[in-house]
């Protein structure tokens, strides 16, 4: 293969700062069609240029994962990780907030969460689905090594649209339009008064405490004749719309010639809540992105970007989470909500109307604003020395929050009953809590995060007789001060000096240096060099495979590398620090009620001036296979190894020393994380229409090596060697029954019949802490995705699915799913758990025996979801031949539309949901995209 | 190349260079061992930090309580209480080992870093200034040496007990810091070693401590200076600290242990002699028998409290969480019908005896003074005494308001009784505008009443002779006993008569008291452990109480919780882990 360095340049300043380049025998592989959806082959060359060096990633040794941003847009809405869900083997996304303004994604690549590269840059995820161009996915030591501490975990490197290097001087102008509609996926069930009441005399009568509600007063709550004294009030219907809007806009406009490149983006989105009385959350956001490059002379190529993101939301003083705990908390013959129009009526044990609070509780608007800057210079310096080029860039981000708040407190009351002279029953209105108006808005929780980042690399490519050499040295210096004077800033220098060798176009030997400095170690822990090394081998360019017929492509590819970062802290752990003072710990003499002047001082923390890095020793091995043009695979196998994490080991050590202050922090737990992930993807066109079938799947398993644990004499309790999101807990067997209450050994508290039974695990006839081993595990062993698509004459139909598998849900952590008191109850009581067991024995005061971690609670959490569907219609280029729109599309776009799981009442992605946090949304999107 | 590339580069160089050197260095802000050991006021908050560990205790103590026969949560079942204790299981009293230990460290690092260094309290060069200097540091010498017997005596009265070779053993005595390993090679010392540490330094607290703080101050006359010196640093604005008479009630209460039949199973008589002895010392040094002041704690200057903490006024927790439901609390300690039947009637004999006023169909009249004062009951309306009104009688009978799914439904009784003993009368509705919360409370960790109950037990058994002081000694056991009577109103006592001529009698006397007079302190299980009573103790019952249309009310007796323990809970166990940890450690006997 040829490569022509003129050539090089040519492409080099044609995109702004990053850059796919394709050289030689470049032609565009277009990811945009069909047959390339989630392919992981690169065919040919095509170098990837970053701020930490240029790379090609066709001969690379490491393990990447495209896809284009067209692809992940059949996806409604603005949200990239939303777009993400399924796609990506070994990506697992889940929801763990579904607020419309502050809903989020936790994100885990092979089971740990890896870093958000924007354009190559240090931004967080500060991106907008609707302006990527394109996501690729590293997850091995070639590339994880070259960020430092920033790679431990992985990459995923989004590209934003930016302005193309042909001569076409004529922009390209995309306008994107959605109108959408959510309605609530899944609400926890709740009772009707009528169905509570008999609940609570059912727990009351089980400790002898009698009826609470006599049978006249829940034939009242099931008739309803009476709505002040015997009121049954459904709460989700009272509060809580069907449906809530959302519209998003955006315009894209890029272009550019071989001397100017530009792009902007500017998009809008807009959300309501769910709240039907009061002020219901009200917000927007508008994100805006500017690229501009340049060509200054022959050498200098300037670049600069703008990035926004601002935005407001109106909500409730009070926050989401207390709204839903509010309204599911509440039982619904707790009080009427109100009496007359006026009073807002609340009882003594539930003291809490919402009502109240949406209507006058005052409300809270957040305002957050995120400006992200950037200037960089490339520099050609190919007349000097040849080959050579120096790129540069400084980037400052600035996010600041702060809200406006009004906090008004309601009147409420209570209903008291009285009698009269005459013994005639009349209602009376106790005053509860008066109310308080607050006249003033208050600014708060205002905040400031300011993240600098300097980077840039010399990049060097020689062309041998036989092979290629690409040489990048690359420095990043990370700044992220904080403004709290005593917690830790990040400070990190980052250097790489790498090598790739690539032989006859089969063979590549890849190298590299990675040189890590941080600010929270001292004198020669500050500065560490990690290696890197990686081999990879074509074997469909040898030349027996070289025009075989079923096997187009395979390559093998294998890397090891150590990846060292900083330990996570807020303050600096090799220093001695002491504690107290003032207004902690205070000590109370004499007396009278002035304030004390007598304060403790303690040692605060022990230093470890030893402090070090922690280490990942990451292995990497894998392949990737392309059969007769239809079908292919990839399969990547890892290996990862993390030494010295952080600890002060205190299982280790009596208690008798004291406090832990006294324990500095060590390097010392150890673990591994081990599995593999996979894509395969098939594609085939019959007459006009084209389909594709793809499937990946990810599992990994993160055992304990080396943890600081108590050596307890029952093997079974040591968790070293274990996975390390084990649930302990006790073994059950089945409720307490007439027959074998007799024989209970000795459990928890006075155990009764209906209580759950512990198995003696060492045989001492007693069941206490030492019965506890490995019930369970909370991390998914396995995330998977399937994704369907077709077209034909126009019209395109995508459906994505993702699913976990292979984890326990311990109910005993889950509020819906625990009874006890006379307080809350939901639906639940009424049937069994998800599991098939039976609620064991309702009682007025809380058992010391069941609710305990063991078996008996856990579910298996597995679910499937169909998350993402597209259903399009592209207008023919006959219809729109005539019109200024270069091309339309019409669609349907659907969020959520359906979960397969063992848990029914909940959502199985977020427990919590519905409960006591936002539900999470089905959403429907009608829109429309035009191309002019 | 055009000047301003080559411009550019030197720029971009230079700025690499300068941020490299500087910029790795982050520079927190964080409070140095030298701000600390190097200001005389400051070094001394070592000492002052242990105290809040001691100083609002209430709710620890009632956890213990709910282990003994007195009284039950409201909201929870009790664990442990029925012969299912396992050794590995979190109990009440689990935090002391660590918490102990720790203060001892602090202890020695305060003696190491600030005593020994002889850095003065006040810098002032003036010689009247010296003197108040060096009497300070003395005194927060003896405070130390007071700290470290507290929590020495805490593990004593925790984890003493018998090894399973039958040598009764203490905790290990630690001198001094050691590095961090070798704390996991400690050995147990033997229960005596660990009684004459204690006493020990208690002797060195008394050579710092004044015996009180009692002297006034006058307030800041700026015309004479000079007139607080005398008095500063052992006035009334160090009342909380230890004291000397303290350090002496602290000697009695170990001794009283170290005495008591689990502890001296051989039973030495000599113990318990010198319990007796170190009790009167106490009396003797508070100036002789005097009659006990009114049960108060919310009293700031009881005289009673020989060492005495407290918190900020403005905590109004424990009205919060003990008041019944009708008055706005959570109702959280229920007393049990065992205690309530405790209560002597209204002339001074016990319920059962035949000479009571008790009437069991009306159970509440005619009772103890201490019952109305200690106790909610059903019908009760107010604080002090059977007559007073403060508020609507409570309703705890069936359907009532203050039974569960009352007023407020998921609060209520599970014995029939609510904690009054440690509350202030105050208006909790949240309707009221200014709820009254910043009334005093204080918390007392040695009081006067529990040195003459340990005197008259201590006299008892050592000697047998009840109605005069025994030789040696000068209060008879009857004498000290009419006063823990006199102050429940007992000024003509029949019964303490009937009960002073026969020891055993007496016994069972002195220890009903003593379980009324200190219930809900936490001494009630250790009480039962040391007396070996803990093996026979009885269940948790209470009270059902329903009312008739015509008002009447019926009692019946209820079972709440079974109770149940065997030999080895008179003897706590070591905390698991630790033994496991370090291999030297005997565990106690059973466990």
């Amino acid at each position: 293969m040829k490569i022509n360095i003129k050539k090089l340049k040519f492409f080099i300043f044609g995109v702004f700062n990053i850059i796919s380049v394709n050289i030689g025998l470049a032609q565009n592989t277009s990811l945009d069609t069909i047959k390339n959806k989630d392919s992981l082959q690169i065919y040919h060359d095509e170098y990837l240029k970053t701020p930490f060096g240029t790379f090609n990633l066709k001969n690379t040794t490491g393990n990447v994962f495209r896809i284009s941003g067209d692809d992940l847009r059949v996806t409604a809405g603005d949200n990239l990780i939303n777009a993400l869900r399924g796609r990506v083997p070994g990506l697992r996304i889940t929801r763990i907030d579904s607020n419309p303004a502050a809903g989020g994604y936790s994100y885990l690549l092979n089971g740990r969460t890896p870093t958000v590269l924007i354009d190559g840059q240090p931004r967080g995820l500060q991106v907008d689905l609707r302006e990527v161009k394109e996501v690729i996915v590293f997850s091995d030591a070639t590339f994880n090594s070259l960020l430092g501490n920033f790679g431990e975990n992985g990459l995923i490197y989004v590209i934003t649209q930016s302005g193309n290097n042909s001569n076409n001087v004529k922009p390209t102008i995309n306008f994107n339009y959605q109108r959408g509609l959510s309605t609530v996926t899944r609400l926890p069930k709740r009772l009707t008064a009528a169905e509570y009441a008999n609940v609570i005399n059912r727990a009351s009568n089980n400790d002898g405490f009698g009826d609470i509600y006599s049978a006249e007063a829940i034939q009242a709550y099931e008739n309803e004749t009476d709505p002040i004294l015997f009121p049954n009030v459904d709460t989700q219907e009272t509060y809580l719309n069907n449906s809530s809007p959302t519209n998003l806009m955006s315009l894209n406009v890029y272009g550019g010639n071989k001397e100017l490149n530009y792009s902007g983006f500017i998009g809008y989105s807009d959300w309501k809540g769910l709240e039907k009385v009061g002020d219901q959350i009200d917000g927007r956001n508008i994100t805006f992105r500017t690229k501009i490059e340049a060509k200054l002379n022959s050498i200098i190529t300037a670049n600069a970007s703008i990035f926004g993101r601002f935005s407001k939301n109106k909500r409730p003083v009070i926050d989401d989470s207390t709204v839903f705990n509010w309204i599911n908390n509440t039982p619904a013959n707790a009080f009427p909500i109100q009496v007359g129009d006026t009073a807002y009526i609340v009882s003594n044990q539930f003291q809490t109307n919402l009502l109240s609070e949406l209507e006058f509780g005052g409300t809270r608007t957040d305002y957050n604003s995120n400006m992200i800057y950037d200037l960089g210079l490339d520099f050609d310096l190919n007349e000097f020395v040849k080959g050579l080029s120096y790129s540069t860039y400084v980037m400052t981000r600035n996010n600041n929050a702060h809200s406006l708040v009004t906090n008004n407190r309601p009147a409420t009351f209570t209903i008291e009953t009285l009698q009269d002279i005459n013994g005639v029953d009349s209602l009376s209105l106790k005053v509860f809590t008066t109310e308080f108006e607050d006249l003033q808005i208050g600014r708060n929780n205002a905040t400031i995060t300011r993240y600098f980042s300097y980077g840039g690399n010399f990049n060097y490519i020689k062309e041998a007789n036989d092979g290629v050499l690409n040489l990048n040295l690359s420095h990043l210096l990370y700044y992220q001060p904080n403004r709290t004077s005593t917690q830790t800033d990040i400070r990190n220098l980052n250097f790489n000096l790498n090598a790739t060798y690539v032989l006859h176009d089969k063979y590549t030997f890849f190298a590299n240096a990675n040189s890590i400095s941080s600010s929270r170690f001292l004198d020669n822990n500050k500065s560490k060099i990690f290696p890197t090394l990686g081999v990879s081998w074509i074997a469909s360019n040898e030349d027996y495979l070289k025009n075989n017929k079923v096997i187009n492509y395979l390559k093998f590819r294998t890397s090891y590398g150590i990846v060292g970062t900083e330990y996570d802290n807020s303050s600096l752990l090799y220093l001695d620090t002491w504690a107290g003072g003032r207004g902690n710990n205070t000590t109370y003499l004499g007396t009278g009620n002035t304030a004390q002047d007598e304060f403790g001082y303690r040692l605060g923390a022990t230093g470890n001036q030893e402090i070090d890095w922690v280490i990942y020793n990451q292995f990497n091995a894998g392949f990737d296979l392309s059969l007769l043009n239809k079908f292919n695979l990839s399969v990547n196998y890892f290996d990862i190894e993390i030494q010295n994490q952080i600890t002060n080991a205190s299982a280790l050590f009596a208690t008798a020393l004291g406090n832990d202050v006294y324990l500095p922090q060590l390097n010392f737990t150890e673990s591994r994380n081990v599995g593999f992930n996979a894509n395969i993807n098939y594609t085939d066109k019959v007459g006009g229409f084209k389909y594709y079938v793809n499937a990946n799947l990810g599992t990994n398993k993160i055992t304990g090596e080396k943890i600081a644990e108590v050596p307890f004499p029952d093997q079974y309790r040591l968790e070293q060697g274990q996975p390390q999101d084990l649930i302990t807990g006790y073994i059950s067997d089945g409720l307490f029954t007439a027959e074998n209450i007799g024989s209970a050994l000795p459990q928890f508290g006075d155990v009764q019949i209906g209580d759950i039974k512990y198995v003696d695990q060492n045989g001492d006839n007693i069941i206490d802490p030492r019965d506890q081993r490995a019930i369970g595990n909370t991390n998914p062993r396995f995330n998977y995705g399937i994704n369907i698509g077709m077209e034909y004459e126009g019209f395109n139909l995508d459906v994505i699915g993702m699913g976990l598998a292979g984890y326990d849900v311990n109910l005993n952590s889950i509020s819906y799913y625990q009874h006890s008191g006379l307080g809350t109850y939901f639906g639940s009581v009424n049937s069994d758990l998800p599991n098939g067991n039976a609620n064991p024995r309702l009682s007025t005061i809380t058992s010391v025996n069941n609710y305990r971690n063991s078996d008996y609670w856990l579910v298996d959490g597995s679910y499937f979801r169909i998350a993402n569907v597209e259903l399009g219609y592209t207008l023919k280029d006959a219809l729109i031949s005539k019109s200024p729109f270069s091309n339309v599309k019409l669609f349907f776009r659907g969020n959520n539309l359906a979960v397969f799981s063992k848990i029914k009442d909940l959502d199985p992605e977020d427990l919590s949901a519905g409960v006591s946090q936002y539900p999470i949304m089905r959403t429907f999107v009608l829109g429309a995209s035009l191309n002019f | 190349m055009k000047l301003i590339n080559k411009i550019l580069i030197v720029i971009i160089l230079m700025l690499c260079m300068v941020s490299c050197s500087s910029f790795l260095e982050d520079d927190i802000q964080y409070t140095e061992e030298a701000v600390v050991t190097t200001s005389g006021i400051r070094s001394r908050g070592l000492i002052e930090d242990i105290y809040t560990d001691y100083s609002f205790r209430y709710f620890t103590d009632f956890s213990g309580e709910y282990l003994s026969d007195n009284g039950v949560l409201n909201s929870s079942e009790t664990n442990l209480a029925n012969n299912n204790w396992g050794v590995a299981e979190g109990h009440p009293y689990n935090y002391i080992w660590q918490q102990s230990y720790n203060n001892l460290r602090q202890i020695y690092q305060y003696i190491e870093l600030i005593h020994n260094s002889g850095l003065p309290y006040l810098p002032s060069p003036e010689p009247l200034s010296v003197e108040l200097s060096d009497r300070i540091v003395a005194r927060y010498y003896g405070e130390a040496f007071f700290l470290k017997a507290w929590a020495e005596w805490e593990l004593l009265k925790t984890y003493g007990g018998q090894a399973e070779d039958g040598t009764m053993l203490g905790f290990p005595i630690v001198n001094g810091i050691l590095e961090n390993e070798e704390y996991a090679k400690l050995t147990r010392n033997t229960f005596q070693e660990c009684v004459d540490q204690i006493m020990q330094d208690l002797d060195v607290a008394i050579a710092g401590l004044p015996l009180n703080y009692n002297n006034s101050v006058v307030q800041d006359d700026p015309a004479t200076p000079d007139v607080n010196e005398a008095s500063l640093g052992f006035d009334n604005l160090e009342v909380g600290r230890a004291s000397g008479l303290a350090a002496y009630a602290l000697k009695a209460k170990v001794a009283l242990f170290a005495a008591s039949p689990a502890f001296n199973p051989t039973n030495d008589v000599t113990k318990w002699e010198l319990a007796a002895k170190y009790a009167q010392d106490v009396i003797d040094m508070n100036g002789g028998l005097r009659t006990l002041s009114s049960f108060n704690v919310g009293n700031e200057n009881n005289p009673n409290h020989i060492w005495r903490m407290r918190n900020s006024r403005n905590n109004n927790s424990l009205e919060n969480r003990l008041y019944p439901p009708s008055l706005y609390g959570q109702g959280e300690v229920n007393p049990s019908q065992n205690l309530i039947d405790a209560f002597p009637a209204a002339n001074g004999y016990p319920i059962s005896d035949s000479q009571s006023l008790y009437n069991d169909s009306n159970p509440y009249q005619s009772r103890d003074v201490r019952f109305y004062r200690f106790i909610f009951y059903n019908g009760d309306q107010g604080f002090g005494s059977e007559n007073a009104t403060d508020f609507n009688p409570l309703e705890i009978y069936t359907g009532g308001a203050d039974n569960f799914g009352g007023f407020i439904a998921n609060e209520g009784t599970r014995t029939g009784y609510y904690l009054k003993k440690f509350l202030n009368n105050l208006n909790f509705d949240p309707s009221a505008i200014n709820p009254l919360t910043n009334q005093p409370k204080v918390y007392v960790q040695l009081g006067l009443t529990e040195i003459y109950l340990s005197y008259a037990e201590a006299v008892n058994e050592a000697y047998g002779i009840i109605n005069t002081a025994p030789p040696g000694l000068n209060y008879s056991a009857k004498a000290v006993m009419a006063r823990v009577r006199q102050r429940a109103n007992y000024f003509f006592d029949p019964y303490l008569d009937e009960v002073s001529s026969d020891s055993n009698r007496f016994r069972e006397f002195v220890k009903n008291e003593r379980r009324i007079e200190l219930c809900f302190k936490g001494e009630r299980f250790h009480d039962l452990r040391r007396w070996k009573d803990l093996l026979t103790i009885e269940d948790i019952r209470g009270v059902k109480i329903t009312k008739d249309e015509s008002d009447v009310m019926t009692y019946e007796n209820t079972i709440v919780e079974r109770r149940g323990y065997s030999n080895k809970n008179l003897y706590l166990p070591i905390p698991y882990t630790e033994t496991i940890i370090n291999p030297n450690l005997k565990q106690n006997i059973g466990w």
